[in-house]
């Protein structure tokens, strides 16, 4: 290719950028930054809101869905995967009311790199802390999953009881080993008082 | 997962209750936490197995390798690894006469420790003990930390469940030199626990036997003999020490069942 066509395309390229930066509300390197955060799931978008498919200019292939999100969806404070939820997110960091800023567009220019926690439970100490040691350089990892609430039942003592015992067979598995609670129970619960145990629960997905 | 950015092996142990949430977890952070995570395996905690029932775990084959592992011998069979479709690995539970403080008849109080568990019968059932043994202490246990229930289960000379049978309240009761009562339920007890005094095959026979054999138990020669046949039989299926074999097997990746 010559130089000549490499200058159009990156022109063309270019003029495509501005203009869906334009479409979306956002500069161009906020552009390029939300889409290099990884963070948008287009079928988890479409599954949490099946509605989308059906407006004009998604449905026509006028805009992608990654596209409306940025237009509309991150406005009306829909979640752009299972992992970022702006209204969680706005909760744990109070500051995003104050920025002017959305909460997914404070996430991906400022929050992200700051390390700023994505719900209240991820900033529930020790857990911090603790999730940070755990996924330290990690590439090996076992997790136990155990109600998010105050059981009282042989089941909780005995998952318990199977990761301490995991935890001291790190020269057969080579993992660490943590204990989080079963995605969707409480997520601001972070131990067990009903009986004597130095376990604090983590959260999954921050995991 | 989001901050384990290096994994490439993850192993979710998932109790059975919950493999459907997980599922639907899975699902929706597989094509973002998951996707460079080389080797994922789940593995569903089977520690009840009525509480698999209407759980989908032929669904999480999607996310990985899946295996389960038990906790009740009577459902460690290849039945099971049959009927849910992956390979089962027995586990057991970490479980043995060293962990309770073991108190002889001459030494345990008139208390009868009762589980927790709803059951239709219950009243019916505690009431007419009540009757046949009014100063008898039933205790329904409730908002006790575990270590208040195992000072409780140590004093007490009785224990009743109103749960799956071979649970906490019956086998620790047993550790801790008691005798417990229950109705015999497949699911969870093995055959030789039909044999013993204080296991009845229905609710309407231990309700007419019952009261008659805490009468008859209530000595220190039938109480003891009656006690060390349900210990006996306890000790022959629960060992911490074969509990930590079987944990060393499944990392070992040596299953019971394949």
């Amino acid at each position: 290719m010559s130089v000549v066509m490499q200058r159009v395309k990156r022109l063309k390229s270019a003029l495509r950028d501005i203009g869906l930066a334009r479409r979306v509300g956002l500069s161009r390197s906020a552009l390029k930054v939300a889409v290099a955060s990884g963070i948008f799931d287009e079928r988890f978008y479409l599954r949490t809101y099946p509605e989308v498919a059906e407006a004009p200019e998604v449905a026509e292939a006028t805009i992608s869905l990654f596209e409306h999100y940025l237009a509309t969806g991150r406005f009306e404070k829909r979640k752009p995967s299972a992992i970022f939820d702006p209204v969680a997110y706005a909760e744990a960091n109070a500051e995003v009311a104050t920025s002017g800023m959305e909460p997914f567009l404070h996430y991906v220019l400022i929050g992200k790199a700051a390390g700023a926690p994505l719900s209240k439970a991820e900033t529930i100490l020790p857990r911090p802390a603790l999730t940070r040691e755990i996924a330290s350089g990690t590439r090996r990892l076992i997790v136990f999953l155990t109600p998010g609430f105050e059981a009282r039942a042989g089941g909780v003592l005995s998952i318990a009881a199977i990761c301490e015992e995991s935890a001291g067979l790190t020269h057969l598995h080579r993992a660490k080993v943590a204990l989080c609670t079963v995605p969707g129970d409480d997520p601001l619960f972070v131990k067990y008082t009903w009986f004597e145990n130095s376990h604090y629960l983590l959260d999954l997905t921050a995991v | 997962m989001r901050s384990c950015a290096n994994l490439e092996y993850l192993l979710l142990h998932i109790p059975e209750y919950a493999v459907n949430r997980v599922s639907e977890w899975l699902n929706n952070v597989s094509s973002s936490l998951l996707r460079n995570i080389r080797e994922v395996h789940l593995n569903v905690m089977l520690q009840n197995i009525d509480q698999i029932q209407g759980q989908n775990v032929a669904e999480l084959k999607r996310f990985g390798k899946v295996t389960a592992t038990t906790a009740h011998e009577a459902y460690s069979n290849s039945a099971t690894r049959q009927a849910l479709g992956i390979t089962v690995h027995k586990l057991s539970v970490r479980f043995g006469p060293e962990l309770y403080k073991l108190t002889a008849y001459p030494d345990k109080k008139p208390i009868l420790v009762v589980s927790p568990d709803e059951h239709p019968l219950k009243e019916q059932v505690l009431g007419q003990i009540a009757c046949a043994h009014p100063q008898l202490d039933m205790r329904i246990i409730n908002n006790l930390s575990y270590e208040e229930y195992k000072a409780l289960v140590s004093r007490a000379k009785w224990a009743l469940t109103f749960g799956e049978g071979l649970d906490g309240y019956f086998a620790e009761t047993i550790f801790s030199g008691g005798n417990s009562f229950a109705v015999f339920n497949e699911r969870f007890f093995t055959p030789a626990f039909a044999a013993l005094d204080t296991v009845y095959p229905s609710w309407e026979v231990l309700q007419e036997r019952m009261p008659v054999d805490l009468q008859r138990l209530d000595e220190p020669i039938a109480y003891d003999r009656c006690w060390r046949q349900g210990y006996d039989l306890l000790t022959s299926l629960y060992s911490t020490d074969q509990f930590r074999e079987n944990l060393r097997s499944f990392y070992r990746g040596e299953y019971t069942f394949p």
